[in-house]
């Protein structure tokens, strides 16, 4: 697909070409968004937002790199926003420790499908849900991690090593289940 | 061991992007219609360019239709003559017009007009007919005559081509008939014969006797002579108009403005820029300016002219700051309800780095010029006026107290901008060349630069020198 001519004709305000542009990108920026929130609903808003802040600063796309990778930029920092703005997210962001379970140093295999590990990446408490798809998902540096969401460097890297022990953990509970689910079977 | 368990945990990772990289949702039909009513919306917002432009361009158009009636007065001025100077071969030489008038028809009818009824004449005065503007375009030729008295006394006729019978003086005043006094004697007292013929109600005068109707028509032809005079209309002269000087940001008064403060003192991110001991906001300082346009200017009295232009205006001032960041960051803006905003680049606080912010300008000034001096060849004129100017395009940069940095936000401007100037313009006129007028002007915004949200209050001056050159008017 030629994104130049695209991105050209959007910035001539051709309604068919905009709209073209968000059928290309929206249900791969919809799964970003859904990873950030709690709800297909928040995930839509921050989708629908990011979209509008897509088309009112799409001149300042100068090409270079991806054009979807520009877009998942503004998706990531629009969520982050929408976290910070939305007060069902602010007062979980506040890294507790609250909810920890176990810490492993065996790594499972994951072997569940894309929707159930999505599923329990959101089931992460909101601070650290932020952070594990900031650092494992879209390659932050926890140095830029604090920048972006108002903590420190050592906080951002603690909160993540716990969002993973977690997320581990679960992931183990759940491939168990599964086993024995499997077992059960006649 | 501890690569191992690195790789370990690389290799979780890995897993895991690569499943969330395949997670796709399609949206519900609403995004779409959320994003579209936005971003239409914002095309709504562009309309005021659309309407300045075309502002611009009835100024142009309507430039152009003060100069055509010019040209058409000329026309009709020219066109008078010659029927003037026909209707003078015809007195001179009667035999030449429709060979149905004779001298003896003439002398017939002059005779007539003085000491006959004015009804017997009728059909005899429709032969000798002379060509009338006014009456040239006339529905049914109803020609009406009407007595009227000036202020000094004297009376006049004046001819309408209204068919009922009253007079609208001013179409009247139009109408006069421009003829010779021979020609006009005959053709009154025909008209005012064919009047009474036709209209019975109309008032015949009774004092229309010979030494009044001799005055009357010395009036008429001084009253021609006039009227010719006042229809020399005063042309738009075109010409071009540049100006260069100093242009800066104040705040009220004169007073020196800070850097436009957008960021919501209670809601903000991290503080990048404010790490180094400097808290900014920059103060501005000035820089240059230019302006280059056309300009059509108009005598409307004998000592005062009204000026219009279009002018590109060029703005620039300057501020202090740190190093540029070429990263994205998301800010808060201080609108309510709060909302973030992700600007590409920015800049810490500092005194490292001297930033030119450009204001680029379309203007529209509206002048009035008043001479103060009596001289023809050195004219001294004071000048005000207004200029609507609409901003085309600025890097200005506004600062965040919070987040501590600059950046550019394109959105946080009235773009739509009313100033008022003031200015000395001293007049240089070469023989059969161009008009120069030079002289120092003095611009200041009468509308912010920002909007009042922003509680920041910032006002464009400039300062300079302005020339204006006016072309020739081609005979």
């Amino acid at each position: 697909m030629d994104h130049r001519q695209l991105v050209k004709d959007c910035l001539r305000g051709k309604t068919a070409a905009q709209k073209q542009l968000y059928d290309y990108f929206a249900d791969t920026m919809l799964g970003i968004c859904y990873r950030y929130t709690k709800s297909m609903a928040d995930a839509e808003d921050v989708l629908q937002e990011g979209f509008i802040k897509v088309f009112k600063n799409l001149e300042q796309y100068r090409f270079q790199g991806e054009l979807g990778g520009w877009i998942r930029q503004i998706m990531v920092n629009t969520a982050i926003n929408y976290l910070k703005k939305n007060s069902r997210y602010q007062s979980e962001l506040s890294f507790t420790d609250s909810n920890l379970h176990l810490v492993s140093d065996d790594d499972p295999e994951v072997l569940m499908s894309i929707k159930e590990l999505a599923e329990l990446i959101r089931q992460l408490p909101p601070g650290y849900q932020t952070i594990f798809n900031l650092h494992a998902m879209e390659g932050y540096s926890h140095v830029e991690i604090g920048q972006m969401i108002g903590i420190n460097e050592g906080t951002s890297r603690s909160q993540y090593a716990r969002a993973r022990a977690l997320l581990i953990s679960w992931i183990k509970k759940n491939s168990t289940d599964a086993k024995a689910e499997t077992y059960a079977r006649p | 061991m501890q690569k191992q368990k690195h790789m370990q945990d690389r290799e979780f990772e890995k897993q895991v992007r690569q499943k969330m990289e395949e997670l796709k949702f399609s949206p519900s039909t609403a995004v779409w219609t959320g994003v579209e009513k936005e971003i239409t919306k914002d095309k709504k917002r562009r309309r005021p360019i659309l309407v300045f432009f075309l502002l611009g361009a009835l100024l142009l158009s309507g430039s152009l239709y003060l100069l055509y009636p010019g040209i058409t007065n000329k026309r009709n001025l020219a066109k008078t003559e010659k029927t003037n100077s026909k209707i003078k071969e015809e007195k001179l030489n009667p035999s030449t017009k429709d060979g149905n008038a004779t001298e003896s028809d003439q002398q017939k009818n002059k005779k007539s007009a003085a000491t006959e009824p004015f009804s017997a004449q009728h059909s005899d005065v429709k032969k000798e007919k002379p060509v009338y503007p006014a009456e040239k375009n006339a529905d049914h030729g109803n020609l009406f005559i009407k007595q009227k008295t000036n202020k000094k006394g004297v009376q006049y006729f004046v001819g309408s081509t209204q068919k009922n019978n009253l007079v609208n003086d001013k179409s009247a005043e139009n109408e006069t008939v421009q003829v010779e006094p021979e020609a006009t004697k005959k053709e009154i007292t025909a008209r005012i014969a064919r009047l009474h013929h036709e209209k019975s109600d109309f008032p015949i005068p009774d004092i229309l006797n010979e030494k009044i109707r001799e005055n009357n028509f010395a009036y008429i032809k001084t009253g021609v002579a006039k009227q010719q005079n006042s229809k020399k209309i005063k042309p738009w002269t075109i010409g071009f108009s540049a100006g260069a000087g100093f242009s800066n940001i104040y705040q009220g008064f004169f007073e020196t403005a800070k850097v436009g403060n957008n960021a919501s003192p209670s809601y903000g991110t991290t503080n990048p820029g404010a790490s180094g001991g400097y808290q900014g906001p920059s103060s501005i300082g000035g820089g240059f300016s230019y302006s280059a346009g056309m300009l059509f200017q108009k005598a409307i009295g004998r000592r005062s002219s009204l000026s219009l232009g279009l002018n590109y205006h060029y703005y620039s001032t300057s501020i202090q700051t740190g190093a540029k960041i070429d990263s994205t960051i998301t800010l808060y803006n201080n609108t309510y309800p709060l909302t973030p905003s992700t600007y590409r680049g920015y800049y810490v606080v500092g005194e490292t780095n001297t930033h030119t912010n450009r204001y680029h300008f379309i203007e529209l000034p509206v002048n009035l010029l008043f001479q103060i001096n009596q001289s023809k060849k050195m004219p001294i004129f004071w000048e005000a006026g207004i200029l609507l100017s609409y901003m085309v395009a600025s890097d200005e940069l506004h600062f965040n107290d919070i987040s501590g940095v600059y950046y550019n936000d394109k959105s946080s401007f009235n773009k739509m901008q009313l100033n008022a100037a003031t200015g000395l313009m001293v007049g240089w006129h070469f023989q059969h060349g161009p008009l120069f007028q030079a002289g120092p002007q003095f611009q200041y915004g009468i509308t912010g630069l920002l909007p009042n949200s922003s509680g920041s209050q910032q006002h464009l001056f400039f300062g300079g020198l302005k020339v204006d050159i006016l072309l020739p008017k081609k005979n």
